[in-house]
Formats: structure tokens, sequence, C-alpha cells
């Protein structure tokens, strides 16, 4: 095979090798555990599987008890009317409610037992809460009745009697969803080995409040006048209740009333007409007057301003009195949290506003270093998240709440100081995360300039060797030149006129070289003498047959190499001498005598092949 | 080039010869082949078998060898991967008969089959089961509990298993928690239908004077699951079995950790057949002859 192809096999595969590593360049390790995920029908590998410890004993049934155990005192709270131990227990629940709704979601178990279990306790949630908060209404009505009844107010007594008739309807249709919702969490718990006494108390103690409120309203009817005395007018009526009538932010305003008009001497409730309330003079909500003829809407109290309002309902011509709300104003905290910057310099801040509960949907300043700013607005949870591009240097960030609209008071968040300079700091770790795929090429092309930087090396170095596509010629420490006194490529090589110059026909040649021999023995000994004749006849002996990387050929080699001509057996025999100089250490007399005349020899069957 | 420098190249060109030799021994003679033997690699059982006492041990190659045992024998089928044949089940039957015990770890194998043939109440029911009581993030590396103290789980709390499938019949001796299912149509979450429960993961049956142990987890021996956390007892349960009072066999007939390729499977023939093996060792005598007169060595 021809030089020129070997090296050109060796390029191809140094090309294929740098191929190949560059498709290990992201991840160089050829066994990682990445790579030991192979898909398996026995089994999966644990060593690349995260670690998640769950035991359905200590993390998930406790959590099931819990949820379970609530619904016992709330029900009796409310039916005892100790409201707020029974508000406290249903922001509890609601609490644990969540984090097992959660665990649900993360054990993607939504299709399961766990998912209809976690659906009817946020039910039976709910329904408490309207069980609450019907059952705070109720006493206000019982209230508002003996009021109007002392009063002797007919109007608004019809309008409260029917309310409350509505309330404990309600009541009556939560507790049937209840015994629905509870009989579904009993049977799941008791497959789970739970403990259902409390959903069984919070039954018992549903049925007997609805017993007691029926109790409660026959009392009412019992103590009322039988006959109202209603003033005769000639148009219909409009009834308007509201309570409480002092509320914070986040609280209800319950409103409610009765449409009737008098047919002859005897009123009547009018279904399906439209009442709309307004506070002020802006309309809040409009809602239709059922079968009898009474209305009821729950109006939040979010972006109002703090002082009195006035508060009616109207249908069609139809006024109701005005009655007066006061809104209280409330502190309210701003919090606020700044991520560290990225290599654009920009940080997220997030935070919250909050104000007896979350300020759902408020304007948020956010300002950095007290002259900047960016507006966002908290979300349904009163939570906010903004971006923000800072320039390099040391900022301080605060965010602002600020709205007159709000029964609210102002509130700033604590100052946080951001360092965006050392963070924007160009360094490594950046510059691979933004510019991988330079990196990459450049690594790729690094490799390849070093492979191929060794390859031209390599050849450059090579005795006698040219690059690929250029007509032979000897090899460059072949070439000799006239009157050159160092072969090149060597810089031990003696002065070579004595070998390479053309024989003159008077045999100066070999008294040249003896001559020389004669003046390293006397400067350096017999082994430096010996090595430059080795060099001298070598140089000859590789010209004459075209050896290559003779350089790196061991003596024995080059004297092996050397068949078919004449000098090759004096050669091998001053080899034989030489190795014995060289390598033995034998310096005597006599070995120098016979490598003098294997010296002499050789030279001469040289010299004599060469004419 | 001195003398000495070319010394030091010979010792570190060898030096670098022999360890790229013995990598290359290590990578030939290991497979990627599940539950294999020879496979170091995640899911081989190479630590298991490393594991087992030379003295106490016995492999099984042929049918005939399990009658010489009385009583007290122990004989693993880790994974079976063929139908049995005709021959196995009379020798699984009279061992057995012999009042010895049969431990058959399995879920997708045959091991259904052997049951089914050796007479056995126990079934291996298809699916995989999952559950909430877990070490990883994975519904099928489940944990499983202790129901029944008795033998081989008398160590044995709480293990975790790799992809078990459920067991039916017998008397079950480690099960699932009840907020476990069998994930049947293979989508790794809990499905409408798939209802939650306690199912059977290592179950045992008295037969003739023997007793058949099915464990539906091969899993639990391959490597990766041998440096579970220490809070669990799988190490416990391996040293039972393979600490037991008699002779502990284990089937190499029908297993699939008997599966070897390539360099391995070439050498597994020669370390398991006689003649082979010495032909082989003579080879070997020829080969030192020559290379020490031809002054190689």
């Amino acid at each position: 095979m021809r030089s020129d192809e070997r090296y050109t096999i060796l390029a191809v595969l140094a090309l294929v090798v740098i191929g190949a590593l560059a498709l290990f360049v992201s991840g160089p390790l050829l066994y990682t555990l990445e790579k030991d995920t192979f898909p398996s029908r026995f089994h999966d590998n644990p060593d690349v599987l995260k670690v998640q410890a769950l035991n359905s004993t200590t993390d998930i049934l406790p959590l099931m008890q819990d949820l379970l155990d609530y619904t016992g005192p709330i029900v009796l709270n409310i039916r005892i009317k100790d409201i707020e131990e029974a508000r406290r227990d249903l922001e509890l629940f609601a609490k644990n409610h969540g984090s097992f709704d959660n665990l649900v979601i993360k054990l993607d178990m939504s299709a399961s037992e766990l998912e209809e279990f976690s659906k009817s306790k946020a039910l039976q949630q709910e329904l408490l809460m309207s069980l609450l908060n019907s059952s705070v209404s109720l006493d206000t009505l019982d209230n508002l009745e003996i009021l109007y009844c002392d009063q002797n107010n007919p109007n608004l007594l019809l309008s409260v009697r029917y309310q409350g008739e509505a309330i404990r309807k309600k009541i009556r249709e939560l507790y049937a969803q209840y015994q629905t919702e509870t009989e579904k969490v009993s049977v799941i718990s008791t497959k789970y080995g739970l403990d259902t006494t409390q959903e069984q108390v919070s039954l018992h103690e549903f049925e007997q409040y609805i017993r007691e409120i029926g109790a409660t309203e026959a009392d009412a009817i019992e103590r009322s006048p039988a006959v109202f005395d209603l003033p005769i007018r000639r148009s219909a009526q409009l009834s308007f209740i509201m309570h409480p009538d002092t509320a914070r932010y986040g609280d209800s305003i319950e409103c409610f009333g009765y449409y009737f008009s008098l047919y002859g001497y005897r009123d009547q409730g009018v279904p399906g007409k439209q009442v709309t309330v307004y506070i002020d003079t802006t309309p809040v909500s409009t809602i239709t007057t059922d079968e009898i003829g009474s209305y009821a809407v729950e109006i939040p109290v979010e972006r109002i301003r703090a002082g009195t309002h006035s508060l009616h309902a109207e249908s069609g011509t139809t006024q109701s009195d005005v009655r007066m709300l006061n809104i209280v104003p409330v502190d309210s905290v701003t919090s606020l949290t700044v991520s560290t910057a990225n290599s654009k310099g920009e940080v997220t801040c997030t935070g919250s506003v909050v104000a007896n509960r979350p300020v759902r949907f408020a304007p948020v300043e956010l300002v950095w270093d007290g002259s900047h700013a960016s507006s966002t607005t908290t979300d349904a949870k009163g939570e906010f998240r903004a971006p923000l591009r800072l320039p390099d240097g040391t900022h301080t960030v605060i965010a602002r709440f600020s709205d007159e609209g709000y029964p609210i008071r102002p509130s700033e968040s604590e100052p946080q100081v951001v360092d965006v300079s050392v963070l924007r700091t160009i360094t490594p770790a950046i510059i691979i995360a933004d510019y991988s795929w330079l990196v990459l090429l450049l690594l790729v092309g690094g490799i390849f300039l070093a492979f191929a930087g060794g390859a031209w090396y390599y050849l450059k170095r090579m005795p006698g060797r040219t690059f690929f596509g250029s007509p032979a010629a000897p090899p460059p420490d072949m070439t000799i030149p006239a009157g050159s006194h160092q072969i090149a490529g060597t810089d031990e090589f003696p002065p070579l006129d004595e070998v390479k110059s053309e024989p003159t026909g008077d045999g100066t040649a070999p008294e040249s070289l003896f001559t020389r021999y004669a003046h390293i023995l006397q400067e350096q000994g017999l082994s430096a003498a010996a090595r430059t004749v080795y060099l001298t006849f070598s140089v000859r002996i590789a010209q004459e047959l075209h050896l290559q990387r003779y350089t790196s050929l061991t003596p024995r080699e080059v004297s092996r190499s050397c068949t078919k001509k004449s000098y090759c057996g004096p050669f091998s025999s001053f080899i034989l001498v030489y190795e014995q100089v060289r390598y033995g250490g034998y310096r005597s007399a006599a070995v120098q005598a016979e490598f003098e005349t294997e010296m002499k020899n050789t030279a001469s069957h040289l010299g004599g092949e060469d004419h | 080039m001195g003398v000495k420098t070319i010394k030091a190249a010979f010792w570190v060109a060898g030096i670098v010869l022999l360890a790229s030799a013995l990598i290359l021994t290590a990578h030939l003679t290991s497979n990627t082949l599940e539950f294999s033997q020879y496979n170091a690699n995640w899911n081989g059982t190479s630590r298991f078998f490393s594991d087992l006492d030379r003295h106490h041990t016995v492999m099984i190659r042929e049918s005939a060898q399990l009658s010489s045992y009385r009583n007290t024998a122990l004989l693993l089928i880790i994974a079976p991967a063929r139908p049995p044949t005709g021959e196995e089940i009379t020798a699984y039957q009279s061992f057995l008969d012999s009042g010895n015990t049969i431990v058959l770890a399995d879920d997708f194998g045959t091991g259904s089959e052997i049951l089914q043939r050796i007479r056995s109440q126990i079934t291996i029911l298809p699916g995989n089961l999952s559950s909430i009581d877990r070490q990883y993030a994975d519904p099928y590396t489940i944990v499983v509990y202790r129901t029944l103290n008795q033998t081989p789980v008398e160590n044995s709390i709480a293990l975790i298993m790799n992809r078990p499938a459920p067991l039916e019949g017998g008397e079950p001796l480690v099960m699932t928690s009840v907020m476990s299912w069998v994930d049947a149509n293979g989508d790794r979450r809990i499905n409408s239908g798939e209802v939650m429960g306690k199912f059977a993961v290592i179950s045992s049956e008295e037969i003739s004077r023997g007793r058949i142990v099915v464990i539906s987890d091969p899993s639990i021996f391959i490597n990766s699951m041998q440096d579970l956390d220490e809070s669990y007892d799988n190490h416990r349960l391996i040293n039972d079995l393979i600490d037991h009072d008699g002779m502990v066999l284990v089937d190499q007939l029908n297993s699939r950790t008997a599966d070897a390729e390539g360099m391995s499977g070439i050498l597994h023939v020669i370390r398991t057949q006689f003649m082979i093996e010495v032909l082989f060792f003579g080879v070997l005598v020829l080969v030192v002859a020559w290379a020490w007169k031809k002054k190689i060595l």
C-alpha cells in the first residue's frame, strides 16, 4: 500500500474518531445512569428513580381521618351558635382539604376513590360554609323579626318572614345534599378502616338543628300578629333589608326583600320581577323575585370607598326605602420577594397584598431605586408575580399598594436589595448556558484542529515525507547538498563530504571519514567516534536502499534491512562490533582495532558499490 | 533513545496492554440480558450469585440432580422463561414429595404454568401492581408489608418490590397496603375500573410433603435492588433465603438467570461443559508452549 493511501486512511479514521467524540460532547460518559433507563417489562431501575417515600398508613390515612373528624364539631358549633369556633374549624378543614387535594393530584390519583373522597369532602365543606352563613342570616332575621314586630312594621316583618322561610328551606336542602355526601365519604372511609364517628355525629347534629329552626319558625308565627295592618297604597311595594350595616373589606352584605302588590285588602307577592340593588347610585346586582315575590342577594365588599354609603333596591318605577351602610377601612400588608437576576438582568418580583383577607385584582406598584416604577395586579388569590428588568448595579425594590377606591389603607413592602452587576458578569457558566451551540462548535473545531495539527506535525517530521499529491521525492534528510556540513534533520550528523561527495577517483572519501573518525576519537572517545561512523554509513545505506524513517531504526534493524548489496555483509559485521563499543562498553585496543578494520572494510564496499 | 527508556516504555506498554485486556475481558464477559447472572448491570443478578455460599449452594442444570435431596433443601426458581417440560415438572413434584421447599419468583414469565402443572392453588395474575406506598416516584416500585410471620419472611416486615404481579390463592405472607391497585392498562395511574385494595405478593402453600413459596417479583434479586434503603428488609429476605438450613439449589434449567450471550456465553459453555473445559485448557497449554519457544513470554 502506498504511503499516500495509508495517510488517507489514517486521516479518515481520525475524522471518524472526531465525529464519534462529537456525538458524546454533551454527555461524555459512555455508561451514564440515564443510558441505563432502557425500557424493561420486568422492572424499573431504582438507581435512576427519584426518591419519594410515601406510606399510606402514616402519610395519607391520618390526613383522611383528620378530614373526617372536623365535620362533627363544626355542625355542633353551628347548632349551639358558636359561630367563631365553627368558622375556625371550617378554615382548618379547608386547609387540610387543600393539602389532601394536592396530594391526590401529586400522586396522579384523579380517577381513584381518593379523588371521590376529596370531592365529597369539598362539597361537605361548601355545604357547611353555606350552613354557617345561613345560620348567621337566620339569627339576624330572627332579631329583625322581633324588632319589626315590636315596631308594628308589617311590610318589613313580612319581608323578614319570607326571607327566613327561604333560608330554612335552603338549610333543609343543604341537609339533603350533606346526607348524600356524608354517605359517600363513610363508605370509602370504612373501606380503608377509618373511624367515621364524627361524620355520623355531624349528620345527627344537622338533623337536630333543622328540628330546632323549625320550632323557632313555629314560635315566630305564633307570637306575630294574626292580621297585618298594611297601609293601603295603589302601587306595588318593594321592601329592602340588609345586614350587617357595618362591614370591612372582604365581608359580604346580605340584601333581601319582598316585592308585593295589594289585591283588594290582601297583599300578594309578585314573582318574576327584576330587582336591582344600588350602592349610592351605582347598580351592583340584579336579581329576579322567586315564586313568592322575595329576593336575596349577597354583595361582597371589595372595591368600594371607606365611609357611609346608601343602598336601596328598585324594580321598574318601584323603589325601596334607603338603608345606610358604613364601610370601615382596614390596614393592609404588602409582601415582596425578588429573585436573583438572570444573565439579562431580569428579576422576578412575587408577593401578595392582604387586608383582613387577600386583596383580589388590586393594583400594585413595583418601585426600584425610588424613582422608577412599573405596575402589576394581584390575582384571585391576592398574589402578584411580575418580571422587572434592571440595569447593572445594586438596586432597592419595593412593592406598594395604594388605591383609594378600596376600603384599605396603603401599605408597602420591606425594601429588597438586588445586586445585578455581580450576576451579570460574564462567567464561563453563563457563556456555556447562553451560547451552548457556539461552545459545542468551538469544542468540535478545537478537537479537529488539534488532530489536524498533530497530523501535520507528524507528517512534517517524517523523513523524506511530502504532503499528499506532490511528486515522489527523496526524503529531506536523505538529500545531502554538496558542500553541506550537516545532514538535514539531525544535529549530530557529521559533515558528509566524506561520503556524499562524488568519488574523486583518488580515494579521498574513505580517508576523509577516517580523518573525522580520528578527530572525534581524540576529542570524545571511541563511542562517539563509532557513532559518527555508524551515522555516516546508515545515511548512505538508507539513501541507497530508500529506507524511510531509518532514524527510528536500531543499528541492527538497519543491518537487517540491508540485503542484496555487497556492502551488507561487511556492514553487518561492522554493526556487531559497533554494538559492542556503544552498548557493551568495550573500549579495549583490540576492540578498537577490530572496529577500525570493519569500518574500513565497510567503507571500502560502500565506495565500491557506488561505482 | 537509551536502553533504560526503552525498558520503561516496554513496562508502560505492558501495563497498558494488561489493563486494556482486563477491561476488555470484563466488558466481553458481561451482558445486558434481563436477570442474567453474567450481567453486572442494574438489571442483572451477578451480585446475588456472587453472594451465594459455594459450599451451601448447588446449581441445578439437570432435572435428575433434584432427586437426591430430602426434607430440607430449598430450590430457587427465578424468572422462568419457557414453559416447563414434563421431566422438569416430574422432578419438581418429586422434590416436593420429598419434603423440600420450592421458592418460585416470577411475575410475567411462565411461573403460573409451573404452578398449575404442579397442582398449586396459587396463581400469578397478569397486571402491574401499583401502590401509593412507595419509595420512589414510581407507582410500580411499591412497598409491601408482612401479614403472616412465616418462613422465609420471619425477618422481613416491609419490602420494596419492583413491578410485582398480584397473586391469588395460597396463604398470603406479604401483601400490599389497601391503597394499591392493579394497573390493567399499564398507564402507571389509576383509572376508573381499577379498584384499590390489598393484594398478595408473597404466598405459600403446602403441597404433598413439601411447601411452595411464590414471590411475585423476581426483580428483588437484581443488582439495583441490592442497595436499597436499610429501613426495608429486602436484604434480610434474600439472606434468609440463601442462609436456608438445608442446601440451597438454584434452578438453571429454566431461568433467565442462566442466560448468556457473546463471550460470556462462550465462557459459560467452557465452564459448564467438562470436556470442552479440558480441551480449552489443552489448547491453552499448547499456546503457552509456542509462545515460550518463540520467546514471546
